[in-house]
């Protein structure tokens, strides 16, 4: 059994990996706008549909790839345009509604165009990379490096450039970051669509390995919140490490215990987090001053 | 410099403003007096553009900007000092100069010279994160940040809040020098002591509606503010 350890801890990271940047785009937006996006999965569904009709069309996977983040980070702005600008000043629960109207909305715009039959993306990297105690694909590889790439650049963005210290202004108050002059419709337009780039980015790549359908983007979205909760809402780094837990527990548990535990497992250790650490991971108490 | 005339502004469906009208002069500080839930704050925040005017204009130097948005306004050179400070916390000293100036792009050196010229410590503090400074401190960063914005027009809601009175006589000696460079103060304030020491205008605010406009010296002398105003402080 243990021998197959190092094995699961791969998979169990390449798992944890796309949890990671499914995340880490779904925490963006709820940490500087207050907005629970539940419409996330769809930008990662879309994100791959857009990937596969341009390679069906004959372009290359990588470039295929670029073009859609490009239109889903469109997407994203014009999304918060129609859905959550609308309502801005309005309670939590219109926005949680309004979230999931547009993410049943785009479901089914993408089963219009491209039924419910599951389709699959050709891989671009189809090479495995063998050692004495694990394999790993190539695609995996590139899954793990992206996710650091991803975070890398949303580093840079929030804390080395001008508009990231709008964006971080706003996720720290709103009012007092309007009173700097910082403009709302560029900080929104700019966080959703940072974010969506990364879900579409995720999208994209899954598709490569699994078969893709509409309402794909269920399930990793519900995932994405059990990760927030682990990792701290708001903080990228939470997203990040909640992910790789997330994905390790999970493998470890259909591994070890029984496949069919695999998801009590992941809730099971949200419990436990809640229990002792409500502020997740890396979340910070909230202090009063 | 500011003129207002029958504003009216609210939250759903409490309106809190019911057409109210005041002018603030540059050489001319006003000072905003009213008990709690009179609505200086709703002021405040109609005039900076955080909340929309439902009626009525709100006029910079003859142009109307009722329906600006507030980066615009921040650009014609309307600051806040918000109540409660309402620092950025998370962040450095020196980052929350950085976003006070941030309709100009960065900072120039003398911005941060008038910015330390006026608060010292806040030179010293300047790496520290704004949340750990103590509140006369975070008071004097809210101040230094409005600044930074380079305005014409300053206000200030209740800066004395939750100040010992020697960080209150620092507030006030900032905002006196302030004012001597030809910036046009708005002072949102109940502590009298303070309002004293800046104020050569006063306007009494009651239930959303101006009920007393004056000299500073003989609206704070009269027995209107002395009964009603203080005497419901008092209790
Ligand atoms: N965000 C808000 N939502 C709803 N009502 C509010 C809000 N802010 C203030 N109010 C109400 O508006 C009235 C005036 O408040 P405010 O302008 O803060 O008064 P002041 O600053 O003079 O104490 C009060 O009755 C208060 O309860
Ligand atoms: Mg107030």
């Amino acid at each position: 059994m243990l021998e197959l350890l190092p094995q699961q801890l791969v998979n169990g990271l390449a798992l944890g990996s796309t949890y990671a940047l499914v995340a880490l785009g779904l925490t963006l937006i709820f940490g500087v706008l207050l907005i629970p996006n539940f419409a996330h999965g769809e930008f990662y569904m879309l994100g791959a549909f857009i990937t596969y009709a341009l390679v069906a069309a004959g372009l290359n996977f990588w470039l295929a790839m670029l073009v859609s983040v490009v239109c889903i980070m469109a997407m994203g702005g014009l999304v918060d345009r129609l859905v959550f600008r609308p309502i801005e000043t309005a309670p939590a629960l219109s926005l949680m509604i309004s979230a999931l109207a547009a993410s049943i909305i785009l479901q089914q715009v993408a089963t219009m165009i491209w039924g419910t039959e599951p389709r699959t993306i050709p891989a671009p990297l189809t090479g495995v990379i063998r050692t004495p105690f694990f394999a790993v694909t190539q695609l995996q590889l590139v899954v793990m490096a992206s996710v650091a790439a991803a975070f890398g650049a949303v580093w840079l963005v929030l804390n080395r450039s001008r508009l990231g210290l709008a964006i971080r202004a706003t996720a720290q108050n709103r009012d007092a970051a309007m009173l700097m002059g910082i403009s709302m419709p560029q900080v929104r337009f700019a966080t959703f669509a940072m974010g969506a780039a990364l879900g579409a980015i995720a999208g994209a790549l899954l598709g490569a390995t699994f078969p893709i359908y509409p309402s794909m983007g269920v399930n990793p979205v519900l995932k994405a919140f059990v990760v927030l909760v682990l990792g701290g809402i708001g903080s990228l780094w939470g997203a990040i490490f909640g992910g790789l837990v997330l994905g390790v527990a999970e493998v470890l548990v259909a591994g070890y215990i029984a496949s069919e535990l695999q998801d009590i497992g992941a809730f099971a250790i949200l419990v436990l987090v809640l229990l002792v650490r409500p502020q997740g991971l890396f979340g910070r108490a909230q202090v009063e001053r | 410099m500011l003129t207002i005339e029958g504003l009216r502004a609210g939250y759903d469906r409490l309106e809190v403003l019911h057409g109210l009208g005041l002018s603030v002069e540059a050489g001319d500080p006003t000072v905003v007096m009213g008990a709690n839930a009179a609505g200086k704050t709703t002021l405040c925040r109609v005039v900076t553009g955080l909340i929309p005017a439902r009626a009525g204009t709100i006029r910079l130097d003859g142009e109307d900007i009722t329906r600006l948005s507030s980066a615009d306004r921040v650009r014609r050179g309307i600051a806040l000092v918000p109540e409660g400070r309402q620092v950025f916390g998370e962040m450095t000293v020196r980052e929350n100069l950085r976003l006070g100036a941030y309709v100009h792009g960065e900072p120039d050196a003398r911005d941060y010279d008038t910015a330390f010229g006026l608060f010292p410590i806040l030179l010293e503090r300047e790496s520290q994160r704004a949340g750990l400074l103590s509140g006369g401190e975070q008071q004097m960063l809210a101040l230094a940040r409005a600044l930074m914005s380079r305005p014409r027009l300053l206000l200030l809601d209740e800066p004395s809040q939750g100040l010992a009175p020697k960080a209150v006589e620092q507030v006030a000696h900032a905002v006196n020098r302030i004012a001597e460079t030809g910036v046009a103060i708005l002072l949102v304030e109940q502590n009298l002591a303070l309002a004293q020491m800046i104020a050569r205008h006063a306007v009494v605010l009651e239930t959303g509606s101006c009920v007393a406009d004056g000299r500073a010296s003989e609206i704070m002398a009269s027995s209107a503010i002395q009964d009603s105003y203080l005497g419901k402080k008092r209790n």
